[in-house]
Formats: C-alpha cells, sequence, structure tokens
C-alpha cells in the first residue's frame, strides 16, 4: 500500500506558510519520496490569506492537493472553514495557542494547541521561526523523518546563522514533549 | 538529478535549456515568476530581458527580436493573452517564430487572479482574428511544463509560426521534485540557399516556407500583415492570396504526425475512457488508477498537443476500445468536451463533461461520480 | 543653420539615393497626389546615402496608416506591423541587434494615439530608434478622422463641429518621457527635414523628429486648404524657430531641435553590461 501524507498549512501572508511548506517537502524528497507543494493565496499583498498544501508519498502523486489532511497547521483561523471538507476524525489540527477562543473543536478532529509564536519569541528572541517550530512539530507527528534528514534540508536552504537559528526553532517542535 | 522545482521556474529553465535568448513581458500572476527567472537568467546566457509597457509591447517587441534572429518568448495569463491576440494573428501572417506561454487562471476578465481556470483553449487555438496556423501544447506537471516549453520554441521555429504553451495556476504554481530530460535545442537559422537577388521570403522548400535569413547579410525582404506574395509584399490578387492562406493553414495539418502527443493510461477494456488536461489530466489519472484497482473499467487519454487535435488518433482508439461513454472533466464549462465531440462526431457514444469552476481542482470525488454513474 | 523661410534651401538636387534605396518595382506609390508622406521619405533615404549606410545595414518599422505604407518602398529590412506597434518592434530588434540601424516612420495616430504608450515607454527606455513621426494631425488611411493632433476646433469626418478636444503636442510629449533627441520641422523645408533627420539617425540613444506634413485630401479640404501649397504656405507662416517647444510667438508653432543630449546612455548598449558581470 503506497504511503501518502498529507499537510495543509493556513495563516496569513508574511507568516512563512510557503517556506515552511516547501521545507518540508524538501525533507520528504531527501528520503527519495515524490512531492508537490502547492500555494493558494489573495492578492500578493502580507497580511491577506496564505495556505499551503503538501503532498508526499513513497508513489506516483496525481491529484496534487490535500484530499484528507493528516496533519492542518493553523497560524490563523480565517482559512479553517474552507479546509473542512479536507479534514476528517483522524486530521491532527496543530493550532497555535494564540487560537484558543476560536472554537476549533467544532470541526470533530483531533486538537492540539502548541505556543509556536510564544517558543519561538521566548527561546529565540524571533518571532518570525515560528514557521520553523511548527515544521519540528508537524515531523514529530508525522514520524517519518529523521532529524539529520531535516537538518540537511535546511543546510540547503540556510547558510550561517540563519541555518542554525531555524534548525534550533525546529528543534524545539521535534523536542516538544506532549502535554 | 532530482530537485525541487516550480512550475513556472521549470518553463523558464526549459526555454534557456533550449537556447532562448530574448524574453519581453509584464508582470501578471500566476505567469511572473516566469519573468523573474528569466531577468536572472538570461543575462547569463548572452539573452536579454525587458519588461515591457503592457502586453501587447511585450508580443511586438518578442517579434522584433524573433525577427532579429533571438529565439524568443512572452509568458503571461488569461487579460495579457486576450491583449496579444492581433500580434499572435501578425507573427501567424509574417510566419515569425513566437512562443506565448499562458498559464491559464479562472475568467472572465480578472476572475480569481491567484487561481486556476482552464477556460482558455478555445481561444488559445482560435483567438485571433482569421484562420490561422497554431499549434497549442499543454502541460500537466513540472517536467511536462518544462519539456513542452522546449517543443514549442522548436516548432515555432521549425514552422515560422506563433506556438502555445497552455499550463494552468496549478501547473505554474506546484513545486515539484522533477529529473529533467536532455534538452530539445532551438534549430539555428541559417542562410538561404538563394543568393538575396532570388530570395522569395515566402515561397516554400520541400513544402515548407523557407527559413528566415540572419539580418546584415545582404537580404532585404518585406514583412507584411498584410496578404502577401512569395516576395512578401502586400497583393490583393485573388489566386495569390488563397495561395498564401491555403498554405498558411495546411502548415500545422502537414506537420500533425509530429506535433500531436498524448498519453494513454489503462485503455485495455475500458468501457469508461476519460480525456483530460493540464492539472486536471493529472488528476483524473489518479482517478483512473484509483478505479481500476478496485477492479473497474476505466482508461485515460492525456493530450499534450490539444492544436492539432489529436482527432484521427482518438477516433482509432474509440474503435478498437469501444467505450461506452467518454468523461471529460475540465476546470471550464466544456471547450475540451466540444473538440472531442467533433473528433467523434459519427459515434454514438455520449461525452459527459464534468465541470467546475470555483478556483480550485474539480475534486476526484467528482470525477469518480461521472465515470461510475454519470 | 538654414533659415527656413530660405527659398534656395527647398529646392532638392537630383541624386542617386532613389536608385539605391527605393524598391520602384513597387512604384507608384499609394500617397494622395499633394501629400507630404514622400518628400520627407525622400529626405529619409538622402541621408541614408549620405551617411554611407548599406541597405542590409537598416532595418525599417512602420505601424499602420498612410506613413505605415512607407516600408514597402524603402530598399532595405522593411517591416509593416500592426497599428500602433512599430516602436516595440523596433525595440525587440535592437535589443537584439544593436548593430543595425533602426528607423521607424509613425503616423500620428500610429504614433501618439494607439501606440502612445509605446512611444512614452520606447523615450523613457532610451533605445536606439529613430522615430520619424509624420504629423499631419488626420487619420488619412480611414477617411479623415480626427487624430490626437488635430487642432481643437478643426474639421474632421468625426469632428463634423470643430475639435471639442485640444491637441497633443508631439514633442512636449517626447521630452516628458525622457527622449534623449527631440526635434520639430515642416514640409515647406524639405532640406531642413533632410538635416534634422541626419542628425536624429546619428543619434545614439532614442530620437523623435515631427514632421509637420500636409494632408490636402482631408485635413487640408476640411479645413479651408484644399491646395497643398496653400497647406506649405500655412506652414512657413504659421511656425517660428525655437529652442523649447514652451516658447510662444503670436500663437505660432514653435520649430527646431528641442534636445540633444549624448550622455545618457543608450539601452541596447547599457544592457549588455549585465554580459560582462
Amino acid at each position: 500500500m503506497a504511503m501518502r501524507r498529507e499537510v495543509y498549512i493556513v495563516g496569513s501572508g508574511g507568516q512563512g506558510v510557503v517556506l515552511m511548506g516547501a521545507l518540508l517537502a524538501e525533507a520528504y524528497a531527501l528520503k527519495n519520496w515524490n512531492v508537490v507543494q502547492t500555494v493558494v493565496y489573495d492578492a500578493a499583498q502580507r497580511g491577506g490569506l496564505a495556505r499551503a498544501e503538501v503532498v508526499m508519498s513513497d508513489s506516483e502523486i496525481y491529484y496534487p492537493k490535500v484530499r484528507k489532511a493528516d496533519v492542518i497547521v493553523a497560524f490563523a483561523a480565517d482559512a479553517l472553514p474552507g479546509a473542512r471538507p479536507k479534514m476528517d476524525e483522524h486530521t491532527v489540527i496543530l493550532a497555535d495557542e494564540s487560537l484558543k477562543d476560536k472554537n476549533l473543536e467544532q470541526y470533530g478532529t483531533k486538537l492540539l494547541f502548541v505556543p509556536f509564536e510564544r517558543w519561538a519569541k521566548e527561546e529565540l528572541h524571533s518571532s518570525r521561526v515560528m514557521n520553523m517550530v511548527a515544521l519540528g512539530r508537524v515531523l514529530k507527528t508525522l514520524g517519518d523523518v529523521s532529524i539529520d534528514e531535516v537538518e540537511q534540508a535546511l543546510k540547503e536552504r540556510f547558510k550561517g546563522d540563519l541555518f542554525k537559528l531555524n534548525m534550533a526553532a525546529v528543534k524545539i517542535g521535534l523536542e516538544a514533549s506532549e502535554f | 538529478m532530482n530537485r525541487i522545482v516550480m512550475g513556472d521556474v521549470a518553463c523558464a529553465m526549459g526555454a534557456i535549456d533550449a537556447g532562448l535568448r530574448f524574453y519581453a513581458g509584464y508582470p501578471i500572476t500566476p505567469s511572473s515568476e516566469i519573468a523573474e527567472t528569466l531577468s536572472e537568467m538570461l543575462p547569463k546566457h548572452q539573452g536579454i530581458y525587458l519588461q515591457m509597457e503592457d502586453e501587447i509591447g511585450s508580443i511586438m517587441a518578442v517579434i522584433g527580436a524573433s525577427y532579429a534572429g533571438f529565439p524568443a518568448m512572452t509568458a503571461t495569463s488569461g487579460p495579457g493573452f486576450s491583449l496579444m491576440q492581433e500580434a499572435i494573428g501578425y507573427a501567424a501572417m509574417a510566419e515569425i517564430p513566437i512562443t506565448i506561454v499562458n498559464v491559464m487562471r479562472a475568467g472572465p476578465s480578472t476572475g480569481l487572479a491567484t487561481q486556476i481556470g482552464e477556460g482558455d483553449l478555445m481561444q488559445a487555438i482560435w483567438g485571433t482574428h482569421g484562420d490561422h496556423p497554431v499549434a497549442v501544447f499543454s502541460p500537466g506537471n513540472v517536467r511536462e511544463f518544462y519539456i513542452y516549453t522546449q517543443k514549442a520554441l522548436y516548432w515555432a521555429e521549425k514552422l515560422r509560426m506563433p506556438t502555445i504553451v497552455l499550463a494552468d495556476e496549478v501547473v505554474g504554481h506546484m513545486r515539484q521534485n522533477v529529473d529533467f530530460p536532455e534538452p530539445i535545442v532551438i534549430p539555428e537559422r541559417t542562410l538561404p540557399n538563394v543568393p538575396p537577388e532570388k530570395y522569395l521570403p515566402y515561397a516554400t522548400e520541400n513544402g515548407d516556407v523557407m527559413p528566415l535569413p540572419p539580418l546584415g547579410k545582404g537580404y532585404t525582404w518585406h514583412v507584411t500583415g498584410s496578404a502577401h506574395t512569395e516576395n512578401g509584399f502586400p497583393t490583393i490578387r485573388p489566386d495569390k492570396v488563397k495561395e498564401l492562406l491555403d498554405r498558411l493553414n495546411t502548415k500545422v495539418q502537414r506537420h500533425r504526425n509530429e506535433l500531436i502527443e498524448y498519453e494513454t493510461f489503462m485503455l485495455e477494456d475500458a468501457e469508461t475512457l476519460v480525456i483530460s488536461f493540464a492539472s486536471m489530466g493529472r488528476v483524473s489519472k489518479g482517478v483512473v488508477s484509483e478505479l481500476r484497482e478496485q477492479g473497474y473499467k476505466v482508461g485515460l487519454i492525456r493530450p499534450f498537443t490539444m492544436w492539432p487535435f489529436f482527432k484521427d488518433e482518438l477516433s482509432n482508439i474509440v474503435s478498437n476500445v469501444h467505450p461506452k461513454k467518454i468523461v471529460v472533466p475540465e476546470i471550464n464549462y466544456g471547450q475540451l468536451r466540444l473538440l472531442v465531440e467533433w473528433a467523434l462526431k459519427g459515434f454514438d457514444i455520449p461525452v459527459i463533461g464534468v465541470n467546475l469552476v470555483n478556483g480550485d481542482l474539480i475534486p476526484p470525488e467528482m470525477i469518480e461520480e461521472a465515470i461510475l454513474h454519470g | 543653420m538654414v533659415n527656413e523661410n530660405d527659398a534656395e534651401a527647398s529646392f532638392v538636387p537630383m541624386s542617386s539615393a532613389p536608385d539605391k534605396w527605393l524598391r520602384k518595382e513597387h512604384l507608384p506609390h499609394i500617397w494622395c497626389p499633394g501629400c507630404g508622406i514622400g518628400t520627407i521619405l525622400r529626405q529619409v533615404i538622402e541621408q541614408f546615402t549620405k551617411l554611407g549606410w548599406k541597405n542590409d545595414d537598416v532595418v525599417f518599422v512602420t505601424g499602420i496608416g498612410c506613413t505605415g505604407r512607407a516600408s514597402g518602398y524603402v530598399n532595405a529590412q522593411t517591416l509593416h506591423t500592426i497599428h500602433g506597434r512599430a516602436l516595440p518592434t523596433a525595440t525587440g530588434i535592437k535589443m537584439a541587434r544593436p548593430d543595425m540601424h533602426v528607423v521607424a516612420m509613425l503616423g500620428d495616430g500610429d504614433g501618439v494615439g494607439i501606440g502612445g504608450n509605446h512611444f512614452i515607454h520606447a523615450a523613457k527606455r532610451n533605445i536606439g530608434v529613430t522615430a520619424i513621426v509624420v504629423n499631419n494631425r488626420i487619420y488619412g488611411m480611414t477617411g479623415g478622422q480626427v487624430s490626437p493632433t488635430t487642432p481643437q476646433g478643426s474639421k474632421s469626418t468625426t469632428t463634423p463641429y470643430g475639435n471639442v478636444e485640444p491637441s497633443m503636442d508631439v514633442c512636449k510629449l517626447a521630452l516628458g518621457a525622457g527622449a534623449t533627441f527631440v526635434a520639430r520641422v515642416h514640409t515647406a523645408n524639405p532640406v531642413y527635414v533632410g538635416q534634422i533627420i541626419g542628425r536624429a539617425l546619428q543619434h545614439d540613444g532614442f530620437a523623435v523628429v515631427e514632421v509637420l506634413s500636409q494632408c490636402p485630401t482631408y485635413f487640408g479640404r476640411f479645413n479651408g486648404m484644399p491646395d497643398p501649397v496653400q497647406m506649405l504656405q500655412w506652414f512657413k507662416e504659421n511656425t517660428f524657430m525655437a529652442k523649447s517647444p514652451e516658447d510662444e510667438k503670436e500663437g505660432k508653432i514653435p520649430i527646431g531641435v528641442f534636445k540633444d543630449d549624448k550622455t545618457t546612455p543608450e539601452l541596447s548598449k547599457s544592457y549588455r553590461n549585465l554580459w560582462e558581470a
């Protein structure tokens, strides 16, 4: 049976949604899986809705978008109603803790609030890398990619201090204990 | 080498690997990444990138550069493609090779500027006024975008005519890991085998129009969008006009066997035949693959050449396979379905459209439903 | 400098230019008797001869309209493009082949009407193209409709009560958009037309020569000057030598060279600096 992983990332423009999806895809590509990332955004302004869909499979990918998400990462709640058809009872929503009052229970999925932004700010003094904290948390949930593989993917994109910062953020997500 | 590349970037890479030397364009979503990539790559390959004042200026600069010997293309999306239509006719009439990439978004008008549509098929084939030759290729994934950009550039030069690559937003914006094949290289322009005083720019050589000579080599020919004789000068003589238009309008048919490409998938014993292009071709292939696993007798054809249409080939396939019905999923209200119905005139087989324009791909369940119960 | 009212200067001597630069087999031309376009074209080819250019050194580009037909008669590498689009075509040619002399001959409708945006941007880019704008102040080919340069109050087939709109000043537009050579001349003094076109052809960047030209068939006939001689006389009486198109003198039209900037880099050359880097 073919293995297929589907991840849907929603947030606002400028939150690093597309970059996070790209790195997720690249980490799986290093395992020789097929990957496809598609994005949907409103007009190209900061602050508009941004959505990335990443599909990874060890066999050929035909439908390039998410059908039933294994994981949904939510930095903002606005896009979630539109994503309802892509959820079922097996879907895990990993939502930033700032969305606790957004009634995310309504979707009937597994739901975890994670302080992506707070951790990035408190531990790395950069809320900008909250997407990398989330990447680490997604990889932990999916459990296919080793820390070495994701490190390799990050190295191909970032150099020097930028690599160190992003990798540290990924580690925070990967090593987060359940709570 | 296996790497993750965006569709629009693959298009630009394909063009560079084929030998593109000139790009002029105007930014428009979802094609702008082609321009951005080429603005970086072209100067490194002794090429020129120009951002023009609009799409009409863009396509005319492309025509000018191609005439002057630089393989040239532009890229756009629906609104810009509409603006380019008059010039596409000029390139067809003046027989100047150009390639236009249209990364389709949903229309009409501004429509859904950042989301997928596949509603420009008829415009790509018939868009400019008057009957004219054009070849239209359509890729369904990142690798195919690389390949068909090269084929479009190749055939434009070979047949001295406009060629169009009809991608869509999902193909253009998706990132996918790919392994590119060996490039198809644009043929080099050579001197005509006759001296300047004997040169007739619109005469034929082995059935095809003469090659365009390089500038500055003694050939002072005339180019016009008006009806003309073999020497390039305007004429209204009915016999000469007919001769020209007959030749232009049989250009593509003469090379149809080389131009036409399509993929067949699980056709044997298929009771339902799915025909689909661009992103929906790829999605449909997944549906067919899943249904076959469940034991349903369903097959697929994915055309890569939308024009000339694979009319004879399709009719042969249908004669051999005997499907009970044909399903055509596309993100428009039935443009490919019309071509299929035209190709299968005389067969008593229902052609069922699966049509949805809402900014997204048509969900596989809708296609499944049409295959199983349509 | 030749005085624009110098009668002797208007005499054009016999020359070999037509033999070398005209496709005589395609004559007679399609222009009406008394039209100014032939006068201007003659001056263009005289300058080609004077500059010693070869026929295949020159790419001669036109759009649509009466002036658009000029490309058919010039023995060079010629393109008769579509309406308003001669300049972007010329831009593509010059970018690919900076070694070619690229000349675009435009009408007023072609140049600053339908092609106005291209005109502005060709000037802004300083692309090495010589734009000769034949301004007869009317749409001739389609039968005498109003053009962007038709004077306010003038009659045409679509302004039967007189043109309500103000007219456009080609030279002011060119200057505002950044053209590096800008001049205005008129057909009543062909030798001066030739001199200025000669300077424009040798200019490295984007050069604009607006040539006021007579259309007796339409503009003249509708506006009380059906005889071409009347129109030429009108040019003589209603123009004055000036340094700027802003100069004023009794409501007359300023003519002369308004700009000649040799320092701004030409685009097809400056772009190639990227190749070295």
